[in-house]
């Protein structure tokens, strides 16, 4: 990787950088103004949203990840569905239990 | 872009189909259950694998069963009322008193003799260790005490 500091060797150029003069003004806020252009250019490298919609949709366009995130989300809704199922279904169950028994005995039948 | 959005969509519906049926297959027995007139016995059969005709002679049971219960309740009910109003007359325990829970001891004790008397017709229907297990659950449901606990026996 070639660096971008002068050369120790390269005498002759540094001997001239350093003599060199200019009278030439800068013009007004031109600091501020080479920030604002290094903004702006490292902005346009940026993805945009919308772009990023773009590859998302070219990206679901193909058949296989189509069919890999269709069973994904297959997958997550059978499993949810059956966590919640069985946690209704011990609910359930705990209940009946609990009125068979105040069913059947009159100390813990409950009382208006 | 129109397809993927299909897709996309597609795809959370069968998220949606997928939960749906899974939760519906899971929860089916109990909903049954529930639509039933009396879900406890609905329960009683699934829980001990009662066949059509063990589950009809338990609802039979149940039948013949159910006034005496309520008979019972009324006699608790008036003796809790008999009891509070002695217990609310007096600061010490009165013959009345002491006649009143001898009473009540007697009560509980025809009311439990009456529900061991239900709970061994119902264990003979079953099959034989369901039986045995069903009448050692509700043993432990309705006649053993529960074990007091540290704060209870600490509190003193």
């Amino acid at each position: 990787m070639k660096s971008n500091q002068p050369s120790e060797n390269d005498k002759s150029l540094r001997k001239v950088l350093s003599e060199w003069r200019t009278d030439a003004a800068l013009p007004p806020r031109f600091q501020e103004q080479v920030w604002e252009r290094i903004a702006s250019a490292e902005a346009a490298h940026q993805p945009s949203l919308f772009a990023t919609v773009r590859w998302l949709a070219a990206l679901l366009m193909r058949p296989s990840v189509a069919t890999a995130y269709a069973m994904i989300l297959l997958l997550i809704g059978i499993t949810a569905g059956c966590q919640q199922g069985q946690t209704k279904s011990e609910s359930i169950k705990s209940q009946l239990q609990t009125r068979y028994v105040q069913m059947v005995d009159p100390y813990q039948t409950p009382r208006r | 872009m129109k397809r993927s959005l299909f897709i996309l969509i597609g795809g959370l519906m069968l998220a949606v189909a997928g939960f749906v049926s899974t939760y519906a297959f899971a929860t089916a027995p109990q909903r049954s259950a529930e639509h039933n007139s009396q879900p406890e016995l609905v329960w009683l059969k699934q829980q001990y694998q009662l066949s059509d005709e063990q589950y009809a002679r338990i609802c039979e049971l149940y039948a013949a069963y159910h006034p005496k219960c309520v008979e019972m309740c009324h006699e608790i009910d008036a003796q809790n009322a008999r009891l509070q109003s002695l217990l609310a007359k007096t600061n010490v325990v009165t013959p009345e008193i002491k006649s009143a829970l001898a009473d009540a001891a007697q009560l509980r004790a025809k009311c439990e003799a009456n529900m061991m008397s239900h709970f061994y017709q119902v264990s003979q229907v079953m099959p034989s260790d369901q039986g045995k297990r069903y009448l050692a659950w509700m043993q432990k449901e309705t006649l053993i005490p529960s074990p007091m606990s540290e704060n209870q026996t600490t509190t003193k």
